[in-house]
């Protein structure tokens, strides 16, 4: 409420639906909280002390409120995430808004100062990140404009390159990889799709219309019946593999990791099991054992 | 009386009052306030109003309003404690820290932070995407970061169990420097007083709470926690730079040189391209390698050109 309160006296007449979204309140409890405002002020509660609240057509007006124009400042757990979570993104690589959110935080931490901050000021960094590549550039319009674009993607499951037409809806950032949620015209299916696998993409010049399809929030990988389900001893030095992807259930076994991965295609998982050295075990099912050993003879085939 | 309603009368009394106010000038104005039963009761009523007011941030100070007793008895709001001071966002600026305030996370304290800091935006501006722009998880959000952003600002020792990528875990007591965010995970960075010497700690890798105990040291002069979050490509740690010259597929090749800075390719032919790039011959640039698998094969220098070739017989040893 303390910083609803500014926001309307500098708004008159906003609208209860935007402030419902603005506050995350819904309008029932955005009317009850303006109700108990109304009868609020500052001594001696005359007529002219007490806060007045107008509500009228889904509209609000809040006056006599001059103690309450400006907002609370920072508490320091605001300050702190708002600072960690603008920094996450001003280091993602490539994020187009990265300048205007770096001075954002400058002066948030400029007026802020010592009083709010502490020593966090300036402690809070984003390793250099390299700027975006043109391939970005045109995924990301296109998720703004619903633009159609061709893309020639690199898939991993498959190991190849391939010539797609997709509509993307949703771009979002995960653990460093910027990810685009798409509907994929050829294979009539929605997609998910790493952007720095993506070798080319250029406009269609067509505009789609958008059917909503989920952005972050969704896992990397979406499981399905016909997954297959392999099952691997994890060393020590392949326990990222637990953390990284999502994997079924694991039993520790003597500082050993016994775990379940479901994957669609095996191919990306005996590249995976190639990386890892001796560092993993292959437990189930034979034909990925088979499959390592070939990738393994192949690539040392170069070097002979 | 409500309590909200109380509360929203006493911060207004306070901000309003020029001259700090005691209990009983309080009592006197805020009619229904603390009226009813006995004084004691009553001030009981106060207490508690001021210590919620003071938990949502809201700094009460006490003074000694006469001269005849040592006693704080009289209240005040310092203001420019009290009020946001005032920021001039651009449109551009404002509508960056609607997206980093949304970024997807457990806790709402940055969503709080952005609806006091938008108050004087222009209203259109607030109507942007509805996306979260970064899939959250335990590295954006959740009580481990924020007790080690707290204990930055506030100079406070730290400690918590904390798990190696190899899997080991113990007790480190850490002076804390500094947050640095890489490849999508926050690593604190300060000095580890049992080994003395400046390391980086990925948050996501704590395996306990953070107890937070006495002042820490300060950063050296200069310091720059980026410069301790470092090394080669694909998120390796702290190891030293190397150049190498690897030939990758040309269907591949594209993919090596967006994927490290300083790439840079010197030949092609027979379909091989031959890039120099930045790397370093610890375990984790030759797992980047092989993840291209018979795409990629490593020309200099030798230490890592035999590194891959041991790999990949402990592979085969080991079916």
């Amino acid at each position: 409420m303390l910083s609803l309160v500014p926001y309307v006296v500098n708004h008159p007449g906003a609208e209860l639906g935007e402030l419902s979204g603005l506050f995350g309140a819904s309008e029932k409890e955005l009317r009850k909280d303006l109700d108990l405002l109304f009868l609020t002020g500052i001594p001696p509660y005359g007529p002219g002390d007490l806060i007045d609240v107008e509500i009228e057509d889904d509209r609000v007006w809040i006056r006599m409120a001059d103690h309450l124009k400006r907002p609370q400042t920072l508490t320091l757990p605001e300050a702190a995430s708002l600072y960690v979570r603008g920094k996450a993104l001003e280091g993602t690589p490539g994020y187009p808004d990265a300048p205007a959110l770096t001075s954002a935080l400058a002066k948030i931490e400029e007026a802020l100062g010592e009083e709010a901050l502490g020593d966090l000021r300036g402690r809070v960094e984003s390793a250099a990140s390299p700027p975006a590549g043109q391939v970005l550039e045109v995924v990301w319009r296109a998720v703004q404009e619903h633009e159609i674009i061709d893309i020639t993607y690199f898939a991993h499951s498959r190991d190849e390159l391939t010539q797609r037409v997709i509509e993307p809806e949703k771009i979002y950032s995960s653990l460093g990889h910027w990810y685009v949620v798409a509907w994929d015209n050829g294979a009539e299916g929605e997609r998910l799709f790493r952007v720095d696998r993506i070798r080319s993409a250029s406009a269609t010049g067509g505009l789609f219309e958008p059917r909503g399809l989920e952005g972050p929030g969704r896992p990397l990988y979406s499981r399905s019946d016909s997954d297959i389900h392999v099952r691997l001893l994890l060393h020590p030095g392949a326990r990222w593999v637990a953390e990284y992807y999502e994997v079924g259930s694991s039993i520790e076994r003597d500082g050993d990791l016994e775990t379940v991965l479901p994957t669609r295609s095996l191919a990306w998982l005996a590249k995976l099991l190639v990386r890892l050295g001796s560092e993993a075990e292959i437990l189930d099912p034979p034909e990925l054992k088979r499959q390592v050993k070939d990738l393994a003879q192949r690539t040392l085939a170069l070097y002979g | 009386m409500d309590q909200t309603e109380r509360l929203l009368d006493l911060l207004g009394l306070l901000l309003d009052a020029s001259t700090p106010v005691t209990f009983d000038h309080i009592r006197m104005e805020l009619k229904d306030a603390y009226t009813q039963g006995d004084v004691d009761s009553a001030k009981r009523m106060f207490e508690r109003d001021k210590d919620t007011l003071r938990e949502l941030g809201v700094p009460i100070e006490t003074t000694s309003r006469d001269e005849w007793t040592d006693e704080n008895n009289a209240y005040f709001i310092p203001k420019d404690k009290f009020y946001l001071p005032e920021i001039g966002f651009t449109p551009d600026e404002i509508s960056a820290l609607l997206v980093a305030a949304t970024s997807a996370g457990e806790d709402d304290f940055a969503e709080r932070a952005l609806r006091k800091l938008l108050y004087g935006a222009e209203a259109a501006l607030l109507r942007g995407r509805d996306d979260p722009l970064l899939a959250g998880g335990p590295d954006l959000s959740g009580d481990r970061l924020a007790a080690v952003a707290d204990a930055i600002a506030e100079r406070r020792q730290v400690s918590f169990e904390y798990m190696t990528s190899a899997g080991d875990t113990s007790e480190r007591h850490v002076d804390p420097y500094s947050l640095v965010w890489r490849s999508g995970h926050y690593y604190l960075v300060g000095l580890d007083r049992d080994r003395n010497d400046i390391r980086s700690f990925r948050i996501s890798r704590f395996a306990s709470d953070v107890a937070s105990a006495g002042t820490a040291s300060a950063p050296p002069d200069g310091f720059s926690g980026r410069d301790h979050v470092t090394g080669g490509p694909r998120g390796l740690e702290g190891s030293e730079p190397v150049s190498t010259r690897i030939a990758f597929t040309d269907r591949v090749s594209w993919w090596a040189t967006a994927d490290v800075q300083g790439a840079a390719k010197v030949e092609s032919a027979d379909g091989w391209d031959e890039i120099l790039l930045p790397g370093s011959l610890d375990g984790s640039f030759v797992s980047w390698v092989l993840s291209f698998g018979p795409d990629a094969r490593v020309l200099e220098p030798e230490a890592l050109r035999l590194a891959v070739i041991s790999r990949l017989e402990a592979v085969l040893g080991n079916i």
